[in-house]
């Protein structure tokens, strides 16, 4: 392969790939996640404090089940 | 953002359960290696890696389209574990993992708690996510 090869094969390259540094996200979802966080906080109802507080108390009764918890998770 | 809502869902749906990956194979991994737990672990690690956030996704693509829409998105969730348990159950035997008998045992036990975490994680991590990315 000669020098005028290598130029030709360059050249195609760079035709092929565009420069990068111009390219920019269409959109960014971080301002949404940020503008979501600031917004109301979320509120629990009663019923899931109270199944949340069930299955605390019972992973502390039978930790055995601890694994097969974080095998489905 | 109207396009791709499909795979906007899967996103959404499969973020929870990937984040929460750090957390899984830090515990599995100081189980068998600075604990010593007598169980091949690393047989059936690729059910939490790869399989549960990969249902997660599909499942929360598959409730844009589930005539369970009409139903809480908690609910939805907690359905998935009465499909992700047997097909763990399955992964286990396929490449022989020794499931303790105290697993077996307390299945009865263990598997409300598994719905009760899915309802939760599915009502608010999911449901939070699924509101950034417009397909709530």
């Amino acid at each position: 392969m000669n020098e005028r090869d290598d130029d030709a094969l360059q050249a195609a390259l760079k035709r092929a790939m565009p420069p990068m540094d111009e390219i920019d996200l269409e959109r960014d979802l971080w301002p949404r996640l940020e503008r979501r966080l600031a917004s109301e906080p979320v509120r629990f109802a009663w019923l899931d404090w109270g199944l949340a507080a069930a299955a605390i108390l019972w992973l502390l009764l039978f930790p055995e089940i601890l694994l097969p918890l974080l095998y489905h998770l | 953002m109207s396009t791709h809502r499909f795979i906007r869902a899967y996103m959404a749906g499969s973020i929870v359960p990937t984040a929460f990956l750090l957390v899984v194979m830090t515990a599995f991994t100081l189980a068998r290696y600075a604990y010593h737990v007598p169980l091949p672990i690393e047989r059936i690690v690729v059910f939490p890696m790869a399989v549960v956030p990969n249902m997660w996704g599909l499942w929360n693509a598959l409730y844009l389209v589930s005539p369970a829409r009409r139903l809480a998105l908690g609910l939805h969730g907690a359905v998935l574990p009465f499909i992700l348990a047997p097909a763990g159950f399955l992964v286990a035997q396929f490449v022989n993992f020794p499931i303790p008998a105290v697993m077996v045992d307390g299945f009865p036990f263990g598997f409300p708690v598994v719905v009760i975490v899915y309802y939760l994680a599915w009502k608010y991590l999911v449901g939070f996510f699924n509101e950034i990315v417009d397909v709530s």
